[in-house]
């Protein structure tokens, strides 16, 4: 080939760039060379070519599937215990089970803690003594009361299927910054499954595929699916030799096409992925010490496997993974089930105790963590599940969905620590000050990853289409 | 919320314009002439400084752009926006509040253009809307360099601004958009040959580009079979093309044979109808929490199937998608008994559906929304539901088409069709009804023959517990027992002084609305559907024949629905009207029915249930079913009760399932419940109504009660009260209704459930129903809860606004529609669909969407030629791609010019042929063909992926998509795909190089080479196996590749068997090392335990241990056992018998490793392949156990689902278990370690594996004497079990041992290390660290076989083979 047609074919290359490969790189190269090309209807339209500077690298959600009762978490209501066991002085609007009781005290015990003193119940100890680092936003919404709509909404703005997930436009707007792993993981352990609504809840929508979450067992030697080399790493680089070899000479027949060029340096990413993932997963080198701190010693194994969750977390983002999801452990109590763990429709203080047994020391050691080793600052955690519960009891112990006011909170990554946002009713029922939705949740989490949500967009089925949709404003009286 | 989108950015390749021709399709509107006429009257007199030149770029570039774009919000009249007003020649260059924003002749100076290319911060403009196309801002650069010639020399008046800006003028303007132009008839370029190849030419020579030569027939033979069926050709469908390519005909002629072939393969069905079914987003299941099935949705995809294969014109298709219920005259298949037209609409029911939401109206939005979004976009290219908050952005869509278009829809409910034609389902439905009035005849007149026997028979009746106080045995009971206590009279007032029920109204207090089945008014405005239902009830006394056993009759009904009046094969739906919930409102149906038959409300249409969503089972007893509404006041209900497989979504099994429906009643809450009254009573009063002073009286009150009621059965004149007493009277046996004492009616009941079993059950498939023609209110701003004024049922207004003169949903007025010769859209999209499906690229790259966001037509008169040309053909699929791949353009080689390299690098003019890769179900499909495991049956229920049939027959479970398909892009059902991604992630590399499914087939497919007898030489062993994978030969340099490879490869694992080998021993060495050291200490420690203890018994603390002393009892009382078939405690022993096995009750907390036990003796060494002791999941599916002589004779196996867990242990053949127990163990450590043992040793060697499975709690059971469940075959274990036990943990060999010897003493790994010197623990610590090293350098080496054979090298490379890239591309 003489040098004049090599260049011509090195220019097609870079025009065709869109045939990415691997996880590699950052967007912001990726964004620039496609806005050179062409888009076609499904492209990019929009993207995070910085828009502002970013406070933060990272997010790590760890999303309460089942939907957390804020009334016994983080937004205390000392008005319900006042009226324990009466009629609900106010009209109550459908519930899924229809099988109102009336209001039910909280069975646990809130407390002020650290310097703010922000109030947080006695089921989160640990978190607890993380209460100045943490932004409480108390008048979250949500438009729908059941699960998998509500798992659907949190995730992607949207209350059903097939849209991008806030990881996957994060890795859309920002890349992973390492070429041998996926920029959007969700961790699962202990028979941890997805939330109501399956893989769909991680998917990229209509995203590249490359930004779909990737799932990975914190505890299982097939970490990620297919990771396990068959036949030892001997054999396979044998083969990748050959495969280099008869690939090449396929891409010679195939007159260099970018594509085929693209799907071979994956083959070598894959090839990677083997070692880099396994190496990921083996906690051996992470000090006793360390490992006590996340509860991996612990008696109680979900704590035990949730700990791990989070000790991967903090290794994941070490190694510049953009967006992780946790995953709650099933504890089965009180129609709460693998899939929705928090559901406590019966049972309610035997159920939240567990769960928040579960995450508490495991969160509180990340936040410990991500902060003695200097990451806090870079890292957004984001902590939320797809409603609130009912301040009145379903039949005699539980609560059912409330989706009118409840509570997430953040923290790192900028966030100012200690504050609360908005706030519910004396009943903690409807959210009356600051209401706010999930759009603005994420709208805050993009603005401290550096990109403004409404211009990180993506052309689809003749829209541009946004994590925030048409909403999502930016909470900056809880950043600092 | 509806998702309106803020549009940002749109990015526009100056080549891609380039290639339009700048007059037909210009990316802005062209000005109509009502917009120059108007001027005229606006006063705007052509200024005299402007040239005609200058007049007409701004008519033609400038005006339009503004109109669209600017005026709405800045204009004189409504100056808003920065007071800057665009609409006439002094405001526009006087600017706005910022001042002047443009400086005429200067472009560079003037703001707007900065505004327009979007670089000033906070000014984007068009607000809301995308960037202009660069090149509608460099015409605005050119205007303003020409001086900003204007004519508009004064501002409209209000008036003139509202029209200019009225959404019809906006209409107007964007129905100039190519795609809602009319078909244009271009004519067939002159010139020989294929006329798309005369098109494509034209283009080519205008910027100099060539064809690229035809591709070689080896590389049209993949591309084609790949193409047109989604199979690649097998080695043997390759050679005979390849010979006939060389047999001197032509070669064209020989592709012609190629594609004719092809096109007429049964597999051209299944290829294409994948692509249809990502156009309407198909899936077997709705989504959300449950995920529930669409039932037999499938029928849908085999429908498509035989449709493409027979070619039926795309019309018929479209027209059946839309209304294939309401056609006049459907399309019969005969062979198959069916209609396949009822099929079509299946696709609208292939919606998400949320799980019980608490808005059930704004779930109904959503799913009418995923139709209008779905059926839009598939066959009209158009996003119509972006219109449903406000009038679309950007096309000629306004927000009443969508609410129009929405009325069609909700005005039809989910529900499900019989395919069957009429004459099947009618089937001997004549000669039943006629059997039924002899059979009625001839039991009439036995029964009246009977009757002056009746008076003992009434004395004996017998009080039958079933039969509820007031019934009729009940009633003579009473009487009889008041004879005895002299009270009759007294009793017989007593029954009779309350108003007997026809003399009272029926209990109706309260009740809002009252329906009572017993004619056909009462009726009317109910929806019946289904064979089973006529449109009037069914008048008293009808019955159901039994149509086996010695009775005859199901029962004797009184007026009412029913839906197996001739047989229970006959399945309906019988739904009310809506209606709109009041407060406090109750729903009560008296209803009765049989297997899955169910009543219910439906709120919104919302087909699922939930809690707010009950829905009840009927019995087979009259109940009234009441159902609380209150919940859903000011939603809209409707009632409906159906047959089992009837049920829109809620489906059941049940062939045979039936109802009946007496009365439906809407009533206040608290309002007391409606009786079920005694009817028969007033039957029984004389005419004279004396009180009958004996009990004979009551006899022959009786008796003539039951005259007057059979004989008036006889003759078709029974009352609901006589219908009762006849009734009551078969069921308690005073009136026989056993077949032998019948003989009148006998013949013909035998004859009639002859008739009856010929009767076949249908298949139902999801469709709507047509209930009646409702017209929606638009919401405002897309808010459910904000309904405005009503939008009549219509077609979009860009075609045609005329309201739909029909009763009904208006969807045959729907279909005509779509196809009329006004509505250029179907036939565009299809045809581009098609081009797309061809060539990877359609002639508009965005096949889903043909308006202003989507991209316009490459070639735009050839798009109009193969629309034209495909009418012509009879909207022929076929012919459509005959003629397109039978052209030079689609056969070109895949290899690019230098030069259109240079120009045209994304090949937009067709200069070559695209390299591809091919469709994840092509891929899985290529696996298949490859290993010769394809197969080739079609049709039928979806199948895992896991089976060998084609990719096409694998479920679409939207929460579990085939994971192999989905890594290469199989889509999520969610909306239109008419292209698919092609991504490149490393997840499709690490499936191709370790999935075990990929492996297997690379396994199957070295057995393949290994017994290719002909071809002994390794070079035609090569040369083989790229023909089946590459449908090629390979090159020289290929072969000389692959050899050296086979070879290296060869040398490297006998090698790496050598290292394996030597690490082996070195691991076994270190072991011994360490027993030496280890093995001391435990004997002193065991020792000196025995001195201290001496009768310690041993304590490993299992979860469960069975002594079989007294029964199947587990002694730590979790896990007690069941016998079936022949197993038995007997002597302290399980004996298990052939057939014979135990399970226990479920795990009640979950266990990972673990540790199986068992003390057996074998009956018979010969037996093969039982279970000693398995924890599996009660359906068997996942297991483990210890299994006696499976793979091979006489050896025990750690057992496991598919062998998933398992490899030989090797171990010594099995002798002494006949005549004595053994102990057998096996634990399973958490690394996925499992080591077997036997008599408390080491048995064989341990393996390596997955890591163990967790049985979850309440999710496993234990057995015993079968390998898993079901329990069959060679599955059972026959011997004696003394004792087993499960432990949660893998037990060490220390435990083991202790366990064996039951030595009472047992000392732990702890106490050991704390019993040993310094130097000991040291020493133990190096032995542990260099096998630690050392079992890493094993594991690295990988599994590695026993010997090394020429067949692991050729593993080896077919392995490699499989990742290769050209398996999946396409050249």
């Amino acid at each position: 080939m003489s040098d004049n047609a090599s260049s011509l074919v090195t220019s097609r290359r870079r025009l065709l760039q869109q045939a990415s490969s691997g996880f590699g790189g950052t967007a912001l190269a990726g964004l620039l060379a496609e806005q050179s090309s062409h888009g076609s209807d499904d492209s990019k339209t929009g993207g995070a070519n910085g828009h502002h500077p970013a406070k933060a690298k990272h997010v790590i959600f760890c999303y309460m599937s089942g939907g957390v009762s804020h009334v016994d978490s983080f937004d205390p209501k000392p008005k319900l215990k006042e009226l324990d066991g009466t009629s609900m002085p106010v009209s109550v609007e459908r519930t899924q089970f229809n099988n109102n009781g009336n209001i039910m005290a909280s069975p646990f015990k809130f407390q002020q803690w650290g310097e703010s003193g922000l109030e947080i119940s006695d089921i989160f100890p640990n978190i607890g003594k993380q209460a100045d680092e943490l932004a409480v936003i108390r008048s979250l919404t949500s438009p729908v009361n059941e699960h998998a709509q509500g798992n659907f909404l949190m995730h992607s703005g949207f209350p059903f299927m097939g849209h991008p997930t806030a990881g996957a436009w994060c890795s859309y707007g920002l890349g992973s910054a390492n070429k041998n792993l996926p920029a959007y993981v969700v961790l699962q352990s202990g028979g941890a499954v997805p939330p109501h609504g399956g893989v769909a809840l991680f998917s990229n929508g209509f995203l590249p595929a490359q930004h779909q979450g990737s799932i990975l067992k914190a505890d299982k030697e097939e970490a990620i699916r297919n990771i396990r080399g068959v036949d030892g790493l001997q054999a396979q680089r044998r083969r990748l030799e050959l495969a280099r070899v008869l690939d090449g000479q396929f891409l010679e027949n195939a007159t260099d096409d970018p594509q085929v060029e693209a799907a071979i340096a994956n083959f070598e990413t894959a090839f990677r992925m083997q070692t880099a993932v396994p190496e990921l997963c083996d906690i051996s080198d992470e000090t006793a010490e360390t490992q006590q701190l996340y509860g991996l010693d612990s008696q109680d194994a979900a704590l035990a496997s949730y700990g791990r969750q989070c000790l991967l977390a903090r290794r994941l983002l070490q190694r510049g993974v953009r967006f992780i999801e946790l995953s709650c452990l099933t504890r089965g109590i009180g129609a709460g089930g693998a899939a929705n763990p928090w559901d406590q429709h019966s049972a309610l203080e035997k159920g939240h105790r567990a769960m928040a047994t579960q995450v508490d020391q495991p969160i509180a050691a990340l936040i410990q963590d991500l902060k003695r080793c200097g990451l806090l600052d870079e890292t957004l955690i984001v902590w939320a599940g797809e409603f609130g519960r009912t301040p009145f009891s379903q039949g005699s112990n539980g609560r059912d969905h409330n989706p009118f006011g409840f509570s997430a909170w953040l923290c790192g990554g900028g966030v100012k620590g200690g504050t609360v946002h908005g706030a519910t009713d004396e009943l903690g029922y409807h959210a009356v000050q600051d209401t706010c939705q999930v759009y603005d949740v994420w709208a805050t989490a993009l603005h401290q990853l550096g990109i403004n949500h409404e211009k990180l967009t993506y052309r689809h089925g003749g829209r541009d289409f946004r994590l925030t949709d048409v909403h999502g404003n930016v909470l900056h009286n809880i950043l600092a | 919320m509806h998702p309106c989108v803020h549009l940002q950015v749109i990015v526009t390749s100056v080549l891609a314009l380039c290639v339009l021709p700048p007059t037909a399709f210009a990316a802005m509107p062209q000005e109509t002439t009502s917009d120059a006429s108007r001027k005229e009257k606006n006063g705007e007199v052509p200024n005299s400084s402007l040239t005609e030149k200058q007049l007409n770029f701004f008519e033609t570039r400038i005006r339009p752009v503004l109109v669209e774009h600017c005026y709405s919000c800045h204009n004189s009249a409504d100056q808003q926006d920065s007071a800057l007003a665009l609409d006439h020649r002094t405001a526009t260059m006087r600017g706005g509040s910022g001042g002047p924003i443009i400086v005429a002749g200067d472009p560079a100076a003037s703001r707007l253009i900065d505004i327009l290319k979007h670089d000033i911060e906070g000014f984007e403009m068009p607000e809301d809307g995308p960037k202009l196309d660069a090149i509608v801002i460099s015409d605005f650069e050119t205007w303003i360099r020409m001086g900003a010639p204007d004519p508009r020399n004064i501002p409209p008046t209000a008036e003139q601004l509202a029209a200019t800006i009225s959404w019809e003028a906006q209409r107007e303007r964007r129905k100039q958009w190519w795609s809602f132009q009319p078909i244009a008839e271009v004519p067939t370029p002159s010139g020989k040959g294929n006329p798309v190849d005369l098109f494509i030419r034209s283009q080519l020579a205008e910027v100099n580009l060539k064809h690229a030569p035809r591709a070689k027939p080896v590389v049209l033979i993949r591309r084609l079979f790949l193409t047109l069926t989604g199979l690649p050709p097998t080695r043997q469908q390759l050679l005979q093309w390849q010979e006939r390519y060389e047999s001197g005909q032509s070669n064209s002629e020989t592709t012609d044979q190629l594609i004719d072939t092809l096109l007429s393969s049964k597999h051209f069905g299944e290829r294409w109808t994948r692509h249809w079914l990502d156009w309407i987003r198909y899936a077997e299941s709705h989504g959300s929490e449950g995920d529930p099935a669409i039932e037999n949705a499938w029928v849908y995809r085999d429908y498509l199937i035989r449709a493409l294969n027979d070619d039926i014109p795309y019309d018929t298709l479209v027209r059946e998608h839309i209304a294939g219920d309401l056609l006049p005259e459907p399309r019969i298949n005969t062979k198959l008994g069916i209609n396949e037209s009822i099929i079509g609409p299946s696709h609208w029911r292939m919606v998400f559906h949320g799980f019980a939401p608490t808005d059930a109206l704004d779930e109904k939005v959503r799913f009418i929304d995923d139709q209008i979004n779905v059926f839009s976009k598939a066959f009209l290219g158009l996003t119509v539901s972006c219109a449903r908050c406000h009038d679309h952005k950007f096309d000629a869509i306004s927000q009443k088409d969508y609410y129009a278009l929405f009325g069609i829809l909700a005005s039809c409910r989910p529900a499900r069709r019989a395919i069957e034609t009429s004459e099947v389902q009618q089937l001997n439905v004549i000669e039943l009804r006629a059997l039924k009035q002899q059979i009625r005849t001839g039991v009439a007149e036995d029964w009246l023959e009977s009757l002056p026997t009746l008076g003992p028979r009434i004395r004996d009746l017998k009080r039958n517990a079933e039969q509820p106080a007031g019934s009729l045995s009940h009633m003579v009971n009473r009487l009889k027992i008041a004879e005895q206590e002299n009270r009759l009279e007294k009793e017989w007032r007593n029954i009779f002084s309350k108003p007997l029920p026809t003399q009272a109204k029926p209990n109706d207090a309260g009740s809002e609305k009252n329906w009572k089945f017993d004619s056909e008014a009462a009726a009317n405005n109910w929806y019946t559907h289904g064979i089973g239902l006529k449109t009037a009830p069914n008048p008293a006394g009808d019955f159901a024949v039994l149509v086996e056993g010695g009775r005859v009759l199901n029962a004797i009904y009184p007026a009412g629905i029913y839906t197996h009046s001739l047989s229970e094969k006959h399945g309906g739906r019988l739904t009310s009207r809506d209606f709109k919930v009041k407060p406090n409102q109750e729903v009560w149906i008296r209803a009765i029915g049989n297997a899955g038959a169910m009543a219910r409300y439906v709120v919104e249409d919302y087909p699922r249930n939930g809690t707010v969503y009950p829905v009840t089972t009927l019995k087979p007893t009259w109940t009234w079913h009441r159902f609380d509404m209150s919940y859903w006041k000011d939603d809209n209900a409707h009632i409906e009760v159906v047959t089992a497989k009837d049920a829109p979504l809620l489906t059941r099994n049940e062939g045979r399932s039936w109802f009946g429906v007496r009365e439906v009643r809407l009533m206040q809450k608290g309002s007391p419940a409606p009786g079920n009254p005694p009817e028969y009573l007033q039957t029984i009063l004389p005419a004279d109504k004396k009180t009958p002073a004996t009990f004979e009286q009551v006899q022959a009150a009786l008796t003539q009660a039951l005259r007057n009621a059979v004989t008036a059965w006889s003759k078709g004149t029974i009352s609901d009260a006589q219908a009762d007493l006849l009734n009551q009277s078969i069921q308690t046996g005073l009136l026989t209704n056993n077949l032998k004492s019948l003989p009148k009616a006998a013949l013909f009941v035998q004859e009639y459930r002859r008739l009856e079993n010929q009767i076949k059950t249908l298949t139902r498939v999801p469709g709507l129903d047509e209930t009646s023609g409702r017209t929606q209110p638009l919401f405002i701003r897309g808010n459910h809860k904000k309904p405005a004024e009503l939008v009549p049922r219509r077609f979009l207004e860009a075609f045609d606004e005329t309201p739909y003169a029909t009763a009904q949903s208006g969807r045959m007025e729907l279909a005509q529609d779509m196809l009329r010769e006004e509505n250029p859209l179907t036939r565009r999209v299809i045809v581009n669909r098609i081009w797309h499906h061809l060539f990877g690229k359609g002639l508009s790259q965005t096949p889903d969407n043909f308006g202003r966001m989507g991209r316009p037509p490459t070639h735009p008169e050839l798009l109009d030629w193969l629309a034209n040309r495909f009418e012509q053909d009879h909207w022929s699929l076929k012919s459509l791609i005959r003629l397109i791949v039978s052209s030079e353009t689609w056969q070109q080689s895949s290899t690019p010019s230098r030069k259109s390299i240079e120009i045209d690098p994304n090949n937009t003019f067709l200069s070559h042929a695209n390299v591809r890769r091919i469709e994840a179900e092509a891929i899985r499909d290529s696996l298949l063909v490859a290993t010769g495991q394809l197969d080739r049956n079609m049709f039928g229920s979806s199948v895992s992926g896991n089976t060998p049939r084609r990719s096409i027959y694998v479920k679409v479970i939207r929460n579990r998509l085939d994971p192999l398909l989905r890594v290469f892009d199989f889509p999520e059902p969610f909306t239109t795909t008419g292209r698919r991604d092609e991504t490149n992630v490393p997840a499709q590399s690490l499936t191709m190089m370790n999935d075990p499914q990929v492996n297997r087939y690379a396994d199957s497919l070295a057995n393949t080479l290994s017994n290719v007898q002909e071809e002994a030489s390794t070079e035609s062993k090569i040369t083989h196996l790229f023909q089946t994978l590459f449908s090629r030969d390979p090159n020289p340099r290929e072969i000389k590749t692959t050899k050296s490879f086979l070879k290296a490869s060869q040398t490297a694992l006998t090698q790496q068997l050598a290292s394996a080998k030597e690490l082996q021993e070195q691991i076994a060495e270190i072991a011994s090392k360490r027993d030496a050291i280890i093995s001391p200490v435990r004997k002193s420690l065991i020792e000196k335990a025995k001195q201290n203890q001496p009768n310690l018994k041993v304590d490993l603390k299992p979860i469960a241990r069975w002594e079989f002393n007294s029964g199947l009892n587990d002694t730590m009382q979790n896990l007690n056992g069941k016998a079936s078939g022949n197993a038995r405690v007997k002597d302290g022993q399980l004996v298990i018998k052939p057939n014979g096995y135990v399970t226990t009750e479920p795990l009640k907390s979950s266990l990972t490793a673990k540790t199986l036990e068992a003390w057996v003796s074998v009956s018979d060494l010969n037996q093969r392949g039982g279970g000693v002791i398995t924890i599996q999941t009660p359906d068997g599916i996942v297991f483990d156990s210890i299994v006696f002589a499976e793979q091979a004779p006489r050896e025990w196996l750690a057992g496991s689902n598919g062998f998933q867990r398992t490899s030989p242990f090797s171990g010594v053949q099995e002798k002494a278990a006949a005549d004595q127990f053994v102990q057998f163990a096996i634990a399973y450590h958490p690394d996925g370690r499992i080591v077997g043992y036997r008599n408390g040793q080491r048995y064989g060697k341990p393996y390596r594996t997955k890591p163990p499975v967790t049985y979850l709690p309440g999710k496993a059971i234990i057995s015993f004497g079968v390998r898993h469940l079901p329990a069959s075959g060679s599955r059972l274990f026959h011997g004696k079990i003394d004792r087993a036990a499960l432990y949660d943990r893998a037990l060490s060999d220390g435990e083991i041992a202790a366990s064996y010897s039951d030595s009472g003493v047992y000392v732990t790994e702890q106490q050991i290390a704390e019993s040993m010197s310094p130097q000991q623990r040291s020493t133990l610590r190096q032995l542990q660290e260099s096998e630690s090293t050392a079992q890493k350098q094993l594991d690295a080496l990988g599994p590695l076989p026993d010997q090394i054979n020429e067949r692991q090298a050729w593993l080896d490379l077919t392995k490699t083979m499989l990742t290769l890239k050209e398996f999946i591309y396409v050249r």
